[in-house]
């Protein structure tokens, strides 16, 4: 009886134990499993807090986990794609509903580029991910081309910059001669030639490195291009003008697309996206870009005919080819005088 | 036009997410849930065919409910009909289905309506007792997630259930064994409604017009150990096999096993209980072994005690997958029951991971 007693007891102590045990140690810490890492990251989610939701969402190495994580990226960086879908209304305004998501600042930024990043994980995206990363990456080659062509949406809804017009003239970064205008003082003492610069300083570092994630730049100092003044040479029979010779002072700045690139989940999500979608294609700009084509510029002024100078040039710093991930001023400035995303 | 370009345009991003969370039993009452949602070895009251035959043994007189009524509501259900009483709440259009979504998402109305019958009748001291439930029970289960791109995920059903069991005492009633045999008829409608059909116009779909229904039978069998000595320690095992129910999919198998100490003081009783259940993690997400998802504490303390099965207040507390409960209930014997319970319910995929509070609201009738 008594060790029947001690027994029970002694499961009675056990059972306090366990009590205690259960009580202190019933609640986990973590997910041990995938599908409550996805909980942890879909909960954080739903709470919009959105550091949170990229750190658990991160956690996860499925196609799920990044487009969830890449959502995370865009919430906190304030993008909504229902917004923009919403504000898309085909047509002419169709681009322009993305200005309003255009992140504002460097830190936004960087969340719509790791969203990319995130998608660009992915081992099989569905045209969901294409659609989001071509809307992701035009945002950001938007706020590129916000900073170098002060485009901007008019109050129509139309979209304007410096180089609307179909020329790059009143942009920041024109070209121009060193002078307009020639007089036979121009004359080069003890030659026959009128001496003119033609400076280009390039269109900067910034626009590359957010487009490519890198940037470099090339430099010519000693080409010379033949022009023809309207200035007449005296006493001559039928009538000649002084050549000009125009020195190309050029630094031409260039990128080259890695993987990682903006440019490259444009061109990597317009490429799969099959989409018809009217208007989709307005945002394929690494097509638009990386086109091989050369800026020529013409100058009429002072000249007896025109002359075109091209900013690049196989015997000094030449174009790059088309859809080769080499981009330089070369071609942007192509594209700029062609860029139309109304 | 603008909308048609919406519309593919969300068409392509829509990606429907799947339900997850909760491991959902069969039946679970006021007093158990309570307790922390055991009752593998203490369930007395008209629920213990729910958890485990054998416990009818702890049932020492015989009683008729007649009606059963039990309401279970979250308190995002409750906010949700607070906004309805308002009258300014309404998902008849398109930009009023999109609003709510987007106000509600992180929400979880839940809402469960049990009614039914129950009897049971003790025919000796030892644990020989029969008793049967004839219950329907009613789910609307509503989660709104996803900030970025809010869906509604949707899971209703009605459940009917009938049931008879028996415990038998072996021997000289030290062991119980227990059977059930219980016919499940299930209409279930689960769904995701995305900001996609929203703008589809599309309309909810209802139980009537996309629901799933099926019937099954399954057996309960469960042993019930009383120890011998002062500390009146008893244990629980019960094993529930799967029904399969057809287009409505199925109830898993479960194993489970509780332990627990009852005493009577006098004027008061107490109760002590752990279950763990859900042994074999057939209830649960792929991978998830975790045992404090599966471990239950309970306590009661019940004053002025009538019958062991009933007293005139009850107070329980308890402690499920990470998340506390307590409850009280006022019973006059078995002629009418009132029952009000506060707990949380895990959602999410581990102990602690997601609680949904939620309240209980019993009431019955009898003789």
């Amino acid at each position: 009886m008594r060790q029947n007693n001690t027994t029970a007891y002694l499961t009675g102590l056990l059972l306090i134990l366990l009590f205690s045990f259960s009580v202190g140690g019933c609640k986990d810490t973590k997910a041990t499993h995938e599908a409550g890492k996805l909980e942890s990251c879909k909960v954080a989610m739903d709470q919009a807090s959105w550091d949170t939701a990229i750190t658990e969402c991160g956690k996860l190495t499925t196609d799920e986990g990044l487009h969830l994580t890449a959502q995370s990226y865009m919430a906190r960086a304030g993008v909504s794609l229902l917004d923009i879908l919403t504000s898309m209304t085909g047509g002419s305004a169709a681009v322009s509903g993305l200005f309003s998501a255009v992140p504002s600042t460097a830190a936004t930024a960087a969340d719509v580029k790791l969203a990319l990043d995130s998608m660009y994980l992915m081992k099989a995206p569905g045209q969901s991910v294409y659609l989001e990363a071509l809307l992701l990456s035009s945002l950001l080659v938007i706020k590129e081309l916000q900073g170098l062509v002060e485009m901007q949406v008019a109050a129509d809804g139309s979209i304007t910059h410096c180089a609307s017009s179909g020329s790059i003239d009143g942009c920041a970064f024109s070209l121009s001669l060193s002078q307009a205008s020639f007089t036979a003082a121009d004359v080069l003492a003890g030659a026959t030639v009128i001496p003119v610069e033609l400076s280009f300083t390039g269109l900067g570092t910034t626009f590359y490195d957010g487009l490519c994630g890198s940037s470099g730049g090339d430099t010519h100092n000693t080409k010379v291009v033949r022009a023809t003044s309207n200035v007449a040479v005296p006493l001559t029979s039928p009538v000649t003008y002084y050549p000009i010779d125009i020195t190309e002072k050029m630094t031409i700045n260039k990128c080259t697309a890695s993987t990682t690139s903006v440019l490259y989940y444009n061109n990597w999500a317009a490429t799969n996206l099959t989409s018809t979608i009217t208007g989709l294609d307005k945002l394929n700009f690494y097509v638009k870009i990386d086109t091989g084509q050369n800026y020529t510029k013409t100058f009429s002024a002072g000249m007896t005919t025109p002359a075109s100078v091209s900013l690049c040039n196989a015997d000094a710093i030449p174009i790059t080819g088309a859809a080769d991930l080499e981009i330089n001023d070369c071609e942007i400035l192509y594209f700029l005088e062609n860029l139309n995303l109304n | 036009m603008k909308q048609g370009l919406i519309l593919t345009l969300l068409l392509l991003l829509y990606i429907p997410t799947a339900i997850a969370g909760e491991i959902r039993q069969l039946g679970q009452d006021y007093r158990s849930l309570a307790m922390g949602g055991t009752g593998i070895v203490t369930a007395n009251s008209s629920a213990a065919l729910f958890y485990n035959p054998a416990t009818m043994a702890n049932i020492s007189t015989w009683w008729v409910d007649l009606p059963m009524i039990q309401m279970i509501y979250s308190d995002d259900a409750k906010s949700l009909v607070d906004q309805a009483k308002t009258g300014s709440f309404s998902l008849s259009t398109q930009d009023e289905q999109i609003a709510f979504m987007k106000s509600f998402v992180g929400q979880h109305p839940y809402i469960r309506f049990d009614v039914g019958a129950n009897w049971f009748i003790n025919f000796d001291k030892k644990g020989l007792t029969a008793g049967g439930n004839y219950t329907y029970e009613a789910l609307l289960d509503i989660e709104i997630r996803n900030a970025t791109m809010p869906e509604i995920i949707l899971k209703s059903g009605l459940d009917h259930v009938r049931q008879v069991g028996i415990s038998i005492p072996l021997g000289l009633g030290k062991w119980v064994l227990g059977v059930t045999t219980k016919k499940v008829e299930r209409q279930s409608l689960d769904f995701s409604y995305s900001m996609t059909d929203a703008l589809d116009k599309k309309a909810f779909p209802t139980l009537a017009s996309a629901g799933l229904s099926g019937r099954g039978n399954g057996v309960d069998i469960g042993l019930l150990y009383r120890a011998p000595s002062d500390l009146r320690l008893m244990y629980g095992f019960v094993y529930r096999q799967k029904i399969k129910l057809g287009d409505a999919g199925e109830i898993p198998e479960e194993v489970a096993f509780g332990v627990a100490s009852a005493h009577n003081l006098g004027i008061a009783r107490w109760v002590g209980t752990v279950d763990w259940r859900d042994l074999t993690f057939k209830n649960a997400s792929l991978g998830d072994k975790s045992i404090n998802r599966r471990t239950h504490v309970g306590t009661e303390l019940a004053l002025i005690p009538f019958s062991e099965n009933s007293s005139l207040l009850s107070l329980r507390a308890g402690y499920s997958q990470g998340h506390s409960s307590k409850g009280a209930e006022l019973s006059l014997g078995k002629v009418m029951v009132l029952g009000y319970t506060l707990y949380s319910e895990e959602t999410g995929e581990y102990a602690g991971q997601k609680p949904n509070k939620r309240t209980v609201l019993y009431f019955s009738m009898g003789f």
